[in-house]
C-alpha cells in the first residue's frame, strides 16, 4: 500500500513536472490540449489549395505562421526547410508541416510568396490566408509562432522553434522535441514557449 | 473648421517630408504633390540638397527638414536605466513606444506619437520612443525617426529580447505604455491578444488626452 502510495505520489510529481505552468501563459487564445483550429482551401504558393483535412492521414501536424517580409521570419526559413527535410519530406511520414502566413500587407501578399517560395525553394506548403481566421484561431501574434498538433488533433506545443535566431547559438529545439516526444508517444517536455519575430497586425 | 482639421496634417506634412525625398524632389510643398506624399515617396534621396528650391514654400520645407534632423537622437540604453529614465518625468503624462525597424504596424503608428509630441508636450505630456533594434539597425532605426520627426527622447535597447519580453511580459511589438502622472502605468497596449490588438487613434491618444487633462 505505502508503495503504491509512493509511486502515485512519484507519478504525481512527475506529471507535475511535465506539464509546465505557462500553458496558456503567452497565448492569448489557445491552451495546451485545445483543439486545433482548422482552415480550409487556402491558396498556396505553388498554385495550390490545402485544407486541414487534406493531412486527415498524419500523426503530427507543425504549422508555421509565418511571413515574408519579417526578419525574423526570414531568419527561420532555413530551418523549416529542414526540419520538412527531416521529418516530412517522404510519402509515408507522419508528420506534415504546413507554413501559412495571414499578414495582408503588399510585402506578404499571394503574389510575393510565390516569388519567395521560388526563390528559397521551399519544400513545404505555404499557404495564404487573407482572412486572417486561422491565424486569430490559433491566437498567433508573431511570425514566425509554431504549433504542434498531435494525432487527437489537440495543441501539444505552442510558440518558438528553438532558444535562439541565430542558427549556431541554439541549445533548445523546442520544436523538434515535441514531435520526436509525440511520435514515441511521450510527453511533449516543454509545452509552451514565448514566440519570438514581428508582430502579426489583425484587420479590424 | 476647416483650417482647424488641415493644421495638424500641415505640421505633419512639414516634419514628414524630411530629410529625403527622391523620387518626389523638388515637388515638398508644390499643389500637383501634397506634402503628405513627400513623406509617403520619401527615401534615398534628400530633396533639400538636391534640387533647387524653387517656391518659398519648398525653401521653408526644406529648412524645417534640416531643423528636424539635428533635433533627433537615437542614444543606447540598459533596460534598467530606461527604467529610471521613463520615472524621471514623474508629476508629467509618459508615453513610450516600442518599436523597431523591421516592424511594419509600429512604424504605421509612429506618425501619431510625434504628433502627441508636437501637439501635447506644452501640455506636460512626454513621448519616448525604445527600439529593440539590433546594433545593425542602429543606423536605419536612427534614419527613420529622422524622417519621422522623432524630436523626444529615443532610446535603443543593448539588452537581448528575452530581457525586455520577460521584465515586461510582451511577446513582441508594437507596444505602448502610458504613464499617468503619479508615475503609475495607467495601461500597456500591445499587439499579444489578436482579439485586442491596440491603434493610437482608438486606444492611446484618448487616453492620454484624458491623463493629460488630469492635473
Amino acid at each position: 500500500m505505502f508503495r503504491t502510495t509512493m509511486l502515485l505520489a512519484g507519478l504525481l510529481t512527475l506529471a507535475l513536472v511535465a506539464t509546465p505552468a505557462e500553458a496558456g501563459k503567452y497565448n492569448k487564445k489557445l491552451s495546451i490540449g485545445d483543439p486545433a483550429p482548422v482552415f480550409s482551401d487556402l491558396p498556396t504558393a505553388d498554385n495550390k489549395k490545402i485544407s486541414f483535412n487534406d493531412l486527415k492521414d498524419k500523426d503530427v501536424i507543425v504549422i508555421a505562421i509565418t511571413c515574408n517580409h519579417c526578419p525574423v521570419a526570414v531568419a527561420y526559413e532555413d530551418r523549416i526547410i529542414e526540419l520538412t527535410k527531416k521529418y516530412a519530406s517522404a510519402p509515408d511520414s507522419r508528420v506534415a508541416v504546413v507554413a501559412i502566413n495571414v499578414n495582408t500587407s503588399d510585402a506578404d501578399k499571394l503574389d510575393k510568396m510565390v516569388e519567395r517560395a521560388k526563390t528559397k525553394g521551399f519544400n513545404f506548403p505555404y499557404a495564404y490566408d487573407e482572412s486572417q481566421k486561422i491565424g486569430r484561431d490559433l491566437g498567433a501574434t508573431r511570425t514566425p509562432e509554431f504549433f504542434v498538433i498531435n494525432k487527437e488533433r489537440k495543441i501539444a506545443y505552442m510558440g518558438a522553434m528553438d532558444d535562439n535566431q541565430k542558427p549556431s547559438a541554439v541549445k533548445k529545439k523546442y520544436l523538434e522535441e515535441a514531435i520526436d516526444a509525440l511520435l514515441a508517444g511521450k510527453p511533449v517536455p516543454t509545452e509552451e514557449t514565448r514566440p519570438v519575430g514581428c508582430g502579426v497586425q489583425y484587420n479590424r | 473648421m476647416l483650417a482647424r482639421l488641415l493644421i495638424p496634417f500641415a505640421l505633419l506634412a512639414l516634419t514628414g517630408c524630411i530629410p529625403t525625398g527622391g523620387t518626389k524632389c523638388g515637388s515638398c510643398a508644390t499643389p500637383e504633390a501634397p506634402p503628405e506624399d513627400c513623406a509617403v515617396t520619401a527615401n534615398e534621396e534628400s530633396c533639400c540638397s538636391k534640387c533647387p528650391k524653387t517656391t518659398a514654400e519648398e525653401a521653408a520645407c526644406c529648412e524645417s527638414s534640416k531643423a528636424t534632423v539635428a533635433g533627433v537622437e537615437l542614444k543606447n540604453i540598459k533596460f534598467d536605466d530606461l527604467s529610471k529614465a521613463i520615472e524621471a518625468h514623474k508629476g508629467k503624462v509618459v508615453v513610450v513606444d516600442i518599436w523597431a525597424n523591421f516592424c511594419v504596424p509600429c512604424k504605421k503608428e509612429f506618425p501619431h506619437l510625434v504628433k502627441i509630441h508636437e501637439t501635447m508636450h506644452d501640455k506636460g505630456v512626454v513621448c519616448i520612443s525604445v527600439s529593440v533594434d539590433e546594433p545593425e539597425q542602429h543606423a536605419a532605426a536612427l534614419a527613420f525617426l529622422q524622417k519621422s520627426g522623432a524630436k523626444f527622447a529615443n532610446y535603443r535597447l543593448e539588452d537581448p529580447n528575452t530581457v525586455w519580453q520577460e521584465k515586461w511580459d510582451l511577446n513582441g511589438i508594437p507596444a505602448v505604455f502610458v504613464y499617468d502622472r503619479d508615475g503609475k502605468q495607467a495601461a500597456k497596449f500591445s499587439f499579444d491578444d489578436p482579439d485586442n490588438q491596440f491603434t493610437y487613434e482608438a486606444n492611446v491618444l484618448p487616453l492620454v488626452q484624458k491623463l493629460a487633462t488630469t492635473k
